[in-house]
């Protein structure tokens, strides 16, 4: 391990002397290495070491910023971002990391005039675009989160954020049903993690239990409800319910101490709800062999799952629950 | 007066408080150079017993930016006529009294606190650390400005002085709320969060995500 470290230490050392000689020692490429490596304290003495010859080099202010920032040090970061920026006015990153740092700071109206200005200088500079429509979305100024979170995903059409806080604008707009439909984009392209579960308890707010988040073990996760089909003979999972269920099934192998209720409602009826959870402990322990089909507790009610809405309860005529089974 | 400022002054005013005995006779000398109105405020605030070293640094910033002496002299005034309204709020509570805090809470009520909440304050954090107290009393001006309810602020200082948290980070927590506000959410529901988390040593922008606010990354490298 140590050796590793020496050595480790020793490539970057290389990397740096290479930086230095091949670039005359540019702030811009030892800063960013610095960064890159985490390595903030000795990028601090760095920077200070540039600006203290040469105090009007925007990039060496720019990286002693950056370096403050990723130490969570708004304070000390934000006047070498703000000279960094009036030093070179054409650089939008600088007006950008501005930004960053008033809001931070709590700053949030110059927080917005920084987003401005990296976008007079870059119109299409991604995260400018993004965390000015945030700061709208903030206030409450949805007509102009919405704009501005089109205009991520015109430049980047995946950006995870922009899909998820766009349903948060037109939601705020008004626009319910836009929301909702943005919300299920979003699940489509990032069906878990933090956003995927605002996003689950919005879609369910609004009535579609498509996704539902469970506490399994110590974990908060988000699942795919499963679905049913019915072929001539026999009922089977639908192929969009398996992702969710490979999960549940990785779970329960990995932690061997968790066993998990599953809980079917069907207002169709008993039988089908039973057929339905021995379905999914069936399929779970078919594809994770070492998950004793024992673990999976199938429980079933012939009728449907009353559940709470926005505009007050609703009946689900078919659903499935996770549940933690508790010694 | 701006929150860059409020800051700056009231730091001054604890490092001249820090060495108040020492610097009253500087300070004194320093009084000859006043123009007649500016002096003739100082003197006042030194003859009804407070002190002065706030008065005097928001006299040195008018100055410095060449602002006309009838002017310094009226916000001066102003300032006194605050420490007077706050004097009069906290006159018949028990304890010795402190003109150091009179003045924080003078500050307060000329930055929108009512005499009420600076009351409440006194009654329920009267042995608090100066920089504490100092903080406190200094968002509750803040929250006086967006008339934010009284029993919330308690709450929030309540959370934040007993589990120890409440830092100078959280002294534009007032900014977070006016975020929620036109985000719609109520003040109690602002005022919750923040004692959930000030009891769990989180930071503002802890309450910010509980609160449903969007987040920054400080660290990565964006496009």
């Amino acid at each position: 391990m140590g050796v590793l470290k020496v050595k480790s230490r020793f490539v970057s050392a290389i990397v740096l002397m290479m930086l230095a000689l091949s670039a005359g020692c540019v702030p811009s490429l030892t800063g960013a290495h610095y960064l890159q490596q985490e390595d903030y304290d000795e990028g601090i003495r760095s920077m200070r070491q540039e600006l203290a010859q040469n105090p009007n080099d925007p990039a060496a202010n720019y990286y002693l910023g950056r370096m403050y920032m990723a130490k969570q040090e708004p304070e000390p970061a934000l006047p070498y971002l703000e000279k960094a920026a009036k030093l070179d006015p054409e650089d939008s990153d600088y007006h950008f990391w501005v930004g960053v740092a008033n809001w931070a700071l709590l700053n949030f109206d110059k927080e917005r005039e920084a987003y401005r200005r990296a976008l007079q200088a870059n119109t299409r500079h991604v995260s400018a675009n993004l965390y000015l429509a945030h700061n709208y979305l903030d206030r409450g100024e949805w007509e102009n989160a919405l704009a501005f979170y089109d205009r991520v995903l015109e430049l980047d059409p995946y950006n995870p954020e922009a899909l998820y806080s766009r349903g948060e604008a037109l939601y705020g707009m008004g626009r319910k049903e836009e929301a909702h439909q943005a919300w299920l984009e979003f699940m489509e392209a990032y069906p878990d993690g933090v956003l995927g579960f605002k996003a689950t308890e919005n879609l369910n707010l609004l009535g579609d239990y498509t996704y539902r988040n469970y506490i399994l073990g110590q974990r908060k996760i988000t699942l795919r409800v499963p679905r049913f089909e019915m072929g001539e003979t026999i009922m089977t999972l639908t192929d969009e319910s398996k992702p969710s269920l490979s999960v549940l099934g990785a779970m329960l192998e990995n932690n061997r101490k968790l066993d998990v209720h599953v809980v079917v409602f069907d207002a169709s009826g008993a039988a089908s709800a039973k057929r339905k959870a021995l379905l999914i402990r069936n399929y779970v322990s078919r594809m994770w062999p070492e998950v004793d089909p024992s673990r999976l507790k199938p429980s079933w009610f012939g009728q449907g799952e009353k559940v709470e809405t926005e505009d007050g309860t609703m009946t689900l005529d078919e659903t499935v629950k996770f549940i933690t089974v508790v010694e | 007066m701006n929150s860059l400022c409020r800051v700056i002054l009231f730091t001054t005013f604890l490092t001249l408080q820090a060495v108040s005995a020492s610097a009253d006779d500087g300070l004194q000398r320093s009084h000859e150079d006043w123009s007649p109105q500016v002096a003739a405020v100082l003197k006042q605030a030194r003859e009804l017993r407070f002190p002065t070293s706030l008065l005097e640094a928001k006299a040195m910033e008018g100055r410095a930016k060449r602002v006309p002496a009838v002017r310094v002299a009226a916000v001066l005034k102003a300032h006194l006529d605050s420490y007077l309204k706050a004097r009069a709020a906290l006159a018949d509570l028990p304890g010795e009294r402190d003109p150091y805090k009179e003045v924080l809470a003078g500050e307060a009520i000329g930055s929108g606190a009512s005499e009420q909440a600076v009351r409440a304050y006194f009654k329920r954090f009267p042995d608090q650390k100066l920089d504490r107290f100092s903080l406190g009393m200094d968002m509750l001006g803040m929250f006086g400005e967006l008339d934010y309810p009284v029993e919330d602020a308690m709450r929030i200082f309540t959370a934040g002085f007993q589990s120890g948290t409440l830092d100078g980070e959280w002294r534009y927590f007032s900014r977070v709320i006016t975020l929620t506000r036109s985000r719609g959410l109520s003040d109690d529901a602002a005022a919750k969060v923040a004692v959930e988390v000030l009891k769990e040593g989180g930071t503002v922008r802890d309450a910010m995500a509980l609160l449903g606010l969007t987040s920054r990354g400080l660290f990565e490298e964006r496009k």
